[in-house]
């Protein structure tokens, strides 16, 4: 049984699990692969609660954990490997509430992101995702500031040069309406 | 200026993160140049997106967290055990199609009778020991990946666990992956734990190169 002092902490790190699955989704690229992930998470935020430090940020201390535990279990070639070969059926029902082009625009946009180097894309869904300050993702991954700065730029260029550079619809002529 | 430099001050705009000194120079360069202008708007744009790309996994039902049953139990893998047994199914549908789905369908029967099975071998097939399986099924938090040295080579192997759930019954079952980097080979399989503590092996199969299972 959880320790009653620590009933609050964890009742506001449930409350957070949407953004720690959105979180996850990003840096492991599969629905169900995110789930595990962040369940793996929560077992062993829950058994370290004692940990947390009263006054800092418990959503950064949960992703920090969520990111230690990414980088302990999951290969990155394996995110980019089911982007290549696997459709997760729960993207599929999830892409049936959106338009065909949205749901094409959001597939691109996550390939590019499994295509960054892990340490741009974890920073960049801290950061623009997430919200978390640079102070906080510096903190998070520990490197300096600097570093996140400079990560955060080139992870946002490269997601503009890809969706840049992908195939653009045909435009039907109007040469024979002259 | 360069490109990174400019791409730099731009994000860091659009994060708040600009000293005003700063800030008001950057106003300045993207009143002068209506390219940093486009840039801005491209990364604000693309933030936009990957926020509407992610948020997708939200519109799916958000599994339960129970944190009494997470840190509950006798072995820390087993504090974890919360995953829906119509998880554990998929678990097995995946990896081992139609004639596993066939187990994994007594498997979430209440008390399912002995699962048919192969029997375990003494040795996983790339120098990994049934004792080395047996100590990561008994010892490994889900999630946690080890990695061994092939007695007698100066090869690799990694044993995973990737999950545990729980039957009806009270046995755990765990899925685990282990390759070896000599033979560039891969195992996954799910073994259950008897109510005896011994761990027996219900399924295996194993992926190509690709990761894809036969």
């Amino acid at each position: 049984m959880i320790d009653p002092k620590y009933r609050e902490i964890v009742d506001q790190l449930t409350a957070l699990q949407p953004r720690f699955r959105r979180f996850a989704y990003g840096l492991t690229g599969s629905m169900d692969q995110a789930d595990d992930l962040v369940q793996n998470a929560y077992e062993r935020a829950f058994t370290r609660l004692h940990q947390w430090k009263p006054g800092t940020r418990l959503d950064s201390w949960m992703f920090r954990i969520i990111q230690t535990v990414h980088l302990n279990g999951i290969d990155a070639s394996r995110v980019r490997q089911r982007y290549a070969s696997d459709v997760d059926p729960a993207d599929v029902q999830a892409h049936r509430q959106s338009s065909p082009e949205s749901s094409l625009q959001f597939e691109q946009v996550r390939k590019l992101v499994a295509q960054l180097p892990e340490d741009q894309r974890v920073v960049l869904l801290l950061v623009a995702v997430e919200g978390v300050s640079y102070k906080e993702a510096s903190e998070i991954l520990n490197v300096p500031i600097g570093t996140v700065t400079s990560r955060i730029a080139r992870a946002r260029s490269a997601l503009v040069s890809g969706l840049d550079e992908r195939p653009k619809p045909k435009l039907v002529s109007d040469n024979t309406a002259k | 200026m360069n490109n990174q430099s400019r791409d730099e001050l731009l994000s860091a705009l659009l994060d708040g993160e600009l000293d005003d000194e700063t800030h008001l120079q950057v106003e300045d360069l993207l009143n002068n140049r209506p390219e940093a202008q486009a840039r801005l708007e491209s990364f604000a744009s693309v933030d936009n997106l990957l926020r509407q790309s992610l948020g997708e996994i939200n519109e799916t039902p958000l599994p339960r967290i129970d944190a009494d049953t997470m840190v509950r139990g006798v072995s820390p893998w087993m504090r974890s055990v919360s995953i829906p047994l119509a998880a554990a199914a998929s678990v097995i549908m995946l990896l081992g199609g139609a004639l596993f789905g066939i187990m994994a369908e007594r498997m979430t029967t209440p008390a399912a009778p002995a699962i048919a099975q192969t029997a375990p071998p003494s040795n996983l097939e790339f120098g990994v020991s049934r004792d080395e399986l047996n100590n990561a099924l008994e010892t490994f938090a889900s999630g946690t990946t080890a990695k061994l040295t092939l007695a007698g080579t100066s090869s690799d192997a990694a044993i995973s666990i990737v999950r545990t759930w729980k039957l009806e019954d009270g046995r755990y079952c765990r899925e685990y992956d282990v390759s070896s980097s000599a033979e560039n080979q891969r195992e996954v399989g799910v073994a259950c734990r008897e109510l005896s503590g011994e761990w027996r092996i219900r399924m295996r199969t194993y992926p190509d190169a690709k990761g894809t299972f036969l």
